[in-house]
Order: C-alpha cells, then sequence, then structure tokens
C-alpha cells in the first residue's frame, strides 16, 4: 500500500503548476526509459499532496485520462471510499497482470508462470507435458482490408473457440497479438496433435459475423506443437522456441496446419548405461577380434 | 520396513534376473528352491514376473488368488501363499494377461512388501523370480534383494542381455554384486568360455568383478520335467541338469552359512525408492 507522505506545504500549489510538474515527472520517468506495474517486485510506488483536490475531481480526471494506475488518499476527513477505491484498483490491476484485457484469456506473464510451474512438475514426477502455439494465418490482411475491429472480433472468436476446447486444467493464454498458446499437462503428442486437429478445424468451420461487413471473415490457424516427457529438465525459453519452431515449420509449409518438434527426451539417450556397439562385439566375439 | 531391520532367521533374499527371456530362468528358480527344500531350508519362492506369471505352471498348481489381491484390504499373505510342498515349500503366485500390473510402481510395492514383511521371516530363503528386461520392477526388485542371480546361456544375445542388465543395475542403482549362472551349457568348457566373456566385459567396460556361481547342462529331462509339470530334480533327480543344480542349491547354501552374521543385521530386502 502507497504511504502517504502528509508534508504539508505552507503554500497552496495552484493547479495548473501540479500538471506542469506531472509533466515534467512523465518527462523525468521517460528518460529513465522505463515504468510500469509488471510487478518484478522492484519500483516504487511515488506519492504527492495534491491539496484542495476532491474525490469526485479526482475520479473525473482518473476516467478522462485512463490513469488507472495513479491511486489517491484523502489528506484529511474519512479515508473510506477511496480505500475502496484503492482497494478496486488494486484487484483491476492484479487481474490486469494475468489476463489479456480484448480476449480474457491468460496473457504472455501469465503463460510463462504457468508453463514455467508445469515444467517442473512434469520433471519432478517424470509426466508428460504438452505445449501448442497458434498463429492466426494471414491476420494482417484481416485487419488491414476489414478493419481493427474486426481484427478485434477475430481474436475474440479464436479465444472463444480455445476456451471451449481445452480441458479445465489445460491454460490458454493469447501471448502476442495474433499469438495463443496452449498449455495441455499430461497430455503426449499424439493425444496433444488429435485435439489440436479437431480445435483448427473448429476455426476453419467458424466463420467470424463483423459490424459493417457484408460477408462473414473466414479464418485459419497454424500451430506448432512441442512435449516433453518429464525426463530431462528443460528451461520455458526452451520449450517455448520448440514450439515456435515448429510453427514456424507450419507456416513455411503452407500454414492452416500443425507441425511437431522433435521430443527432447527422446533425442537425449541416457550414456550411462546404453550398451555400447564395442561392448556387444566383445560379448558376442570375445577379446581376441 | 524399519521395524525389521533386524532379521534374526538371517532369511536370505535372491532375485533370478536374465535379460533376455527364454534363458530358463523360470525353471531354474524353481528347481534351486526345490533343492534347498529337500535340504531341510524353508523356501518362499515368488512369482516375480508380473503380468507373464508361469510358476504356477511349472509347478502344476491353479492359484486362487495372487501377488496383485494383496493390494486388497484385508487380503494377508496366508491367503495367497499356496504349500506346495509340506514343511515349508511355499509359493507366491503373480497375476498373468494383465497389462495394467505389468509395472507394481512405489506405493504398489510398498504395500504388497508391507503386508509380505511379516511373513517372509518364516523363511530361510525367499527367492524372486523377476521377467525379462530392464522394466522397472525388475530393476527395483533385484536392487532390493540381498543376493542376485544372473541366468545367461552360451547364447551371444543372451550375454548381451544380461550384460545390458548388469549395467544398467551397476550405472543406475549402484549394484555391484551379481552371481551368474550359464544354463543349457553343451559342455563344461562352453560354459566357462560363456562367464569369461561376460566376465570380460564386465571387467573391461565397467571395472566390474561379477561371480560365477556354475553351469547347468542342456538335459532332455528339463523340457520333459515342464511337461508333466513337476520340478525336474523331483521328476530325475540322478540326471545332469539335476545335479548341477544341486551343486549350484550347495553353493547358495554356503554363501548364506557364510553371511549369516551380516544378514542378521540388515532387513531381508532393502528399501529402496525408485519410480
Amino acid at each position: 500500500m502507497p504511504e502517504n507522505n502528509h508534508e504539508h506545504s505552507p503554500f497552496p500549489h495552484p493547479r495548473r503548476e501540479i500538471l506542469d510538474e506531472i509533466t515534467r515527472l512523465r518527462e523525468a520517468i521517460q528518460s529513465k526509459s522505463r515504468c510500469s506495474v509488471n510487478s518484478s517486485g522492484e519500483g516504487l510506488i511515488i506519492t504527492r499532496l495534491c491539496e484542495g483536490l476532491t474525490l469526485a475531481e479526482w475520479e473525473e480526471i482518473l476516467s478522462e485520462g485512463q490513469f488507472h494506475h495513479w491511486l489517491a488518499l484523502p489528506a484529511s476527513g474519512d479515508p473510506t471510499p477511496h480505500l475502496a477505491r484503492i482497494q478496486r484498483t488494486l484487484e483491476e490491476l492484479a487481474h490486469q497482470t494475468r489476463h489479456d484485457p480484448l480476449t480474457g484469456l491468460g496473457n504472455r506473464r501469465a503463460f510463462e508462470k504457468h508453463l514455467k510451474m508445469e515444467l517442473e512438475r512434469a520433471y519432478r514426477s517424470a509426466t508428460t507435458l504438452s505445449l501448442a502455439i497458434l498463429d492466426l494465418d494471414n491476420f494482417k490482411a484481416i485487419n488491414d482490408s476489414k478493419g481493427h475491429p474486426c481484427g478485434d472480433q477475430v481474436l475474440k472468436a479464436v479465444a472463444g473457440a480455445l476456451l471451449g476446447h481445452k480441458r479445465l486444467y489445460d491454460l490458454a493464454a493469447r501471448i502476442g497479438g495474433e499469438e495463443f498458446a496452449l498449455v495441455m499437462p499430461g497430455s503426449g503428442l499424439v493425444q496433444a496433435e488429435t485435439g489440436l486437429e479437431r480445435l483448427l478445424e473448429q476455426i476453419r468451420e467458424r466463420k467470424v459475423v463483423c459490424d459493417g461487413q457484408a460477408e462473414p471473415v473466414a479464418v485459419t490457424c497454424s500451430a506448432g506443437l512441442a512435449c516433453t516427457k518429464g525426463r530431462v529438465q528443460l528451461s520455458v525459453e526452451r520449450f517455448v522456441d520448440l514450439a515456435d519452431k515448429a510453427l514456424y515449420e507450419a507456416k513455411a509449409a503452407g500454414k492452416d496446419r500443425i507441425a511437431r518438434a522433435p521430443i527432447p527426451d527422446l533425442l537425449e539417450t541416457p550414456q550411462a548405461t546404453l550398451v555400447h556397439a564395442q561392448e556387444k562385439q566383445f560379448l558376442f566375439t570375445g577379446p581376441d577380434t | 520396513m524399519s521395524h525389521d531391520s533386524v532379521n534374526p532367521s538371517s532369511t536370505l533374499s535372491i532375485s533370478i534376473l536374465s535379460g533376455k527371456g527364454g534363458v530358463g530362468k523360470t525353471n531354474l528358480a524353481l528347481n534351486l528352491a526345490y533343492a534347498l527344500y529337500k535340504a531341510n531350508h524353508k523356501m518362499l519362492v515368488m512369482d516375480f514376473d508380473v503380468g507373464l506369471a508361469n510358476v504356477d505352471v511349472l509347478l502344476g498348481v491353479s492359484p486362487e488368488k495372487n501377488l496383485q489381491d494383496l493390494l486388497q484390504p484385508g487380503v494377508m499373505p496366508s491367503d495367497v501363499v499356496i504349500p506346495v510342498e509340506p514343511g515349508g515349500f511355499d509359493f507366491l503366485p503373480a497375476a498373468s494377461g494383465v497389462p495394467e500390473l505389468l509395472e507394481l510402481d512405489e506405493d504398489g510395492r510398498d504395500q504388497v512388501f508391507g503386508k509380505l514383511n511379516t511373513v517372509l521371516g518364516e523363511y530361510d530363503y525367499v527367492l524372486f523370480d523377476l521377467g525379462a528386461g530392464i522394466g522397472k520392477t525388475v530393476l527395483s526388485l533385484a536392487s532390493m534383494t540381498r543376493m542376485r542371480l544372473l541366468v545367461v546361456t552360451p547364447e551371444p544375445t543372451s550375454l548381451t542381455d544380461g550384460y545390458a542388465v548388469i549395467k544398467v543395475l551397476k550405472n543406475q542403482l549402484g549394484i555391484k554384486d551379481f552371481l551368474v549362472v550359464v544354463n543349457q551349457a553343451g559342455n563344461s568348457k562352453e560354459a566357462q568360455t560363456t562367464f569369461d566373456r561376460l566376465h570380460g566385459a564386465c571387467k573391461r567396460f565397467l571395472d566390474l568383478d561379477i561371480g560365477y556361481l556354475g553351469a547347468v547342462h542342456t538335459d532332455p529331462n528339463v523340457p520333459e520335467a515342464v511337461r508333466r509339470q513337476i520340478p525336474l530334480i523331483k521328476y530325475a533327480p540322478q540326471c545332469r541338469a539335476s545335479q548341477d543344480i544341486l551343486s549350484l542349491a550347495i553353493k547358495i547354501g554356503r554363501h548364506r552359512a557364510e553371511l549369516r552374521t551380516s544378514l542378521k543385521a540388515k532387513s531381508i530386502l532393502k528399501k529402496i525408492t525408485h519410480g
């Protein structure tokens, strides 16, 4: 919670002066190049007393200026309405940190956190985990020809198909502009691919009706599929990279299809127990040859 | 299991392994047990070739219950163990043709042995007839027993499979003591050459010394005894293979006598956690 710095200035600040100061602050922060509410745990909460400003006025400023990340506490009087507002804002921010506002799916951050956990689980318990990365085909063309609102409709429709398809314990996320991910614990490559084929089929058949468009928009998806058997330890980066490379292959092979990544666990033979050719040869022919 | 860490009757647990199937492992296990029984030892033979069990057929018994029934609450070893011969030759059968039961996982083994531990101490020897291959059940049982017999034949593929079992058990589970039996040997020289080759490979590639328990010669009485569902030693006690097996049994008996003091201090089965 922000701690207010109740340093009462003997001189009231005129409104203009505050606005100037905020503008200068913004420039100063921009010059330091980063400021976001992504809670890496690091960062500062900056407070400033704006004398004379009422809660009603503040609400107005918030909604007009989209200043969702700013919190306000009263310098005196009953703080309850302000605290309630802060709580609401924090809840919204918490939701925003995990969800994509357009589709309601998990966002990239939620995806990476979830995948990290599932990779750990798969490795610790030697269980299977599959990851699909889906990318809409020719999405730029839809945006360009039908307009961005229609593009948004298409994204929502695909998100809907993903939500309808996924099992209760799968995670569906929007991890980029037109890029989605599906984390499937317990699914092997064959099982995941069979399900994905059905999903791609659904998306292919689902024509999106956009406002002001006579013809419904047809859309297809390409997918890259990666799988681990939980026998080797994989980082999120490596696992995503495997699925990304497969996605690239699916695109290169003509889109609207699934490509599989090699299973990393099966590539690495346990050398400690592998019986090599020379050992077999020895057993077959003895030490003399 | 820690409560049974003392083994007052110095029960010796032995797993019988092969790597390759069809080397006569089950038949050898059974006859070794029978030979030791005839020498007044109390024996329990456990069919741990879970999923593809055959000891019951070789013994000519039709068990109603088996190892898997021990997973059921209320079923005790006495409900499952079959007395084959009076006075101490008992058999614990496993189920055949139940693929889901092929591998007993850690919890399954814990439940089964939790119940078995109460009766294992009543025997002088507990023999585990393990399945072929290097599955989890085979590997964990092999590392739980205090002695391991590896059965090979002069056939090269039996040697490579047997060697693979040794390599996996040594490098994955740290097991370093193996006793080899060369089964279906044409003559003693062939048996010795077979062992020397396996020993040479273990020495050269694994820096491991393995022991030679002995050989069992090819004998026409073996398939006949199998057909009649009688232990070979009972069917043809004077035949070459029976005499060979009796020699092996005597050596095993000596081993136990030598180990007696150290066996008393250890649990009958080593507790391991593996898959």
